[in-house]
């Protein structure tokens, strides 16, 4: 767990932006935008648990959360 | 107001090769979510500005619930109705640099109407069933009230490696002002929240593994008036497995005490098929355990829920214009219920849906 949690924080190398190329592609990168999210905005109508920032679940319901 | 929306989206879009100083990116999109009884429109803009020392970037968005609300056969108080609502919501958020690799954001956001096609479907359930019962004890609680939600965040991001690792951190504050649920029993008329306020914070880290890896881990811990804490997290990692093909993967889970859990995870592969064109396949699998509840009769809660989707995506870009299209297929399954005193199955149905999405921005 320590190794995965390093190698997601420190990476396995330090990449200099010239070899970036890969990595720098459109479809490599994470992005929020409209056209380049990989993500329907609408996602979260179907499938209300995938949210992982946003507001309260609030169902309109007394009970459910 | 799609017709405002075209109108605001052509003025914007008419003078843009005489962009406003400081203009950086300006994007629309409209999302279409369709089924057989639920129909969801989501037309969407951002755009992104420079001014002096600070980056602004702004948001708004419409979204139109078209419903065809319909009871159970022993609902003797409710009757089929076609519902129609529409949702506005507005966003700004401010960024800037304090120190080489270190920049700050603030940002405020606010929403008039309802979130879920699930909240209009229980508003119109409540006002059909509660609103007649004048002279029961209790009902001088009732009332239709219209949602509403309010938000601030601030944040800082860290760029630690440059050009290799960044981390941020956001705290965020909402106030989710809800139609409320309500409950009858031998002591009358009982009514839920009608405020929502929810407090969490996100770490967010995105990392240059190799030449041809490219990682993101995200987690956020949400606390929210009346209930226990939402952890949730998920881990992305794309990777470039040839000179025109990329592989992306991602695993998320959400766990909220006494028993919520749920989790997804998705694959996709991306091909290169031209220098400015990509499309991409990708499936998508989703389950949780159904929502939290502690109902005294008839339990509104969503029972569990599988989702499987397969999106198909096409993706365009040149020096100053992006595009994407992309449609999905979604078979949604919900768990088994008592049919004969569940009024919500016309809500919590199985279903098949499609989702179209087609955006497109300009970087000046």
């Amino acid at each position: 767990m320590v190794l995965t949690a390093t190698v997601f924080l420190a990476g396995c190398e330090t990449v200099p932006a010239y070899r970036q190329e890969h990595v720098s592609k459109a479809g490599m990168t994470f992005s929020d935008s409209l056209t380049g999210s990989n993500e329907a905005s609408l996602t979260a109508q179907l499938e209300p648990g995938s949210q992982t920032s946003g507001g309260a679940q609030a169902s309109g319901c007394s009970a459910c959360r | 107001m799609k017709t405002l929306y075209l109108s605001c989206t052509l003025l914007i879009a008419a003078p843009l090769s005489a962009a406003p100083n400081g203009l950086e990116t300006l994007e629309s999109s409209v999302e279409l979510l369709e089924s057989d009884l639920f129909s969801i429109d989501l037309w969407s803009m951002r755009s992104t500005q420079t001014l002096g020392d600070w980056e602004l970037e702004t948001g708004f968005s419409f979204t139109d619930y078209e419903i065809d609300y319909r009871v159970t056969d022993f609902d003797f108080f409710g009757e089929d109705t076609i519902i129609n609502e529409e949702t506005y919501s507005i966003d700004l958020t401010a960024s800037r640099a304090i120190q080489d690799n270190l920049s700050f954001d603030f940002g405020l956001s606010y929403r008039d109407g309802f979130s879920s096609y699930r909240e209009v479907w229980l508003d119109t359930f409540f006002d059909q069933h509660y609103a007649p019962l004048e002279g029961v004890e209790g009902h001088e609680l009732y009332e239709n009230f219209d949602a509403s939600a309010y938000g601030v965040f601030t944040g800082v991001r860290w760029e630690y490696l440059p050009a290799n690792a960044i981390a941020s951190v956001t705290l965020s504050r909402i106030q989710d002002n809800v139609s409320p649920g309500y409950e009858i029993d031998f002591d009358g008329i009982r009514r839920g929240e009608l405020v929502l306020a929810t407090t969490s914070i996100s770490f967010v880290t995105e990392n240059v593994l190799t030449e041809r890896l490219r990682s993101r881990a995200a987690l956020t811990i949400t606390d929210t008036s009346a209930r226990e804490i939402r952890y949730a997290g998920e881990i992305a990692l794309n990777a470039a497995i040839g000179q025109n093909l990329i592989w992306r993967n991602r695993i998320g889970a959400a766990t909220e005490d006494p028993q919520y859990d749920a989790h997804f995870f998705d694959t996709a592969f991306e091909y290169q098929a031209t220098e400015r064109t990509a499309v991409y396949l990708q499936g998508r699998h989703y389950e949780d355990s159904g929502e939290i509840e502690n109902a005294l009769l008839f339990t509104t809660a969503a029972p569990a829920l599988d989702n499987d989707s397969v999106t198909l995506g096409l993706r365009y870009a040149n020096e100053n214009w992006t595009a994407k299209f992309a449609y999905t297929y979604s078979e949604s399954d919900f768990a088994p219920t008592n049919l004969n005193v569940d009024f919500f199955q016309n809500l919590y149905v199985d279903d098949n849906w499609t989702n179209f999405q087609f955006a497109i921005g300009k970087t000046f």
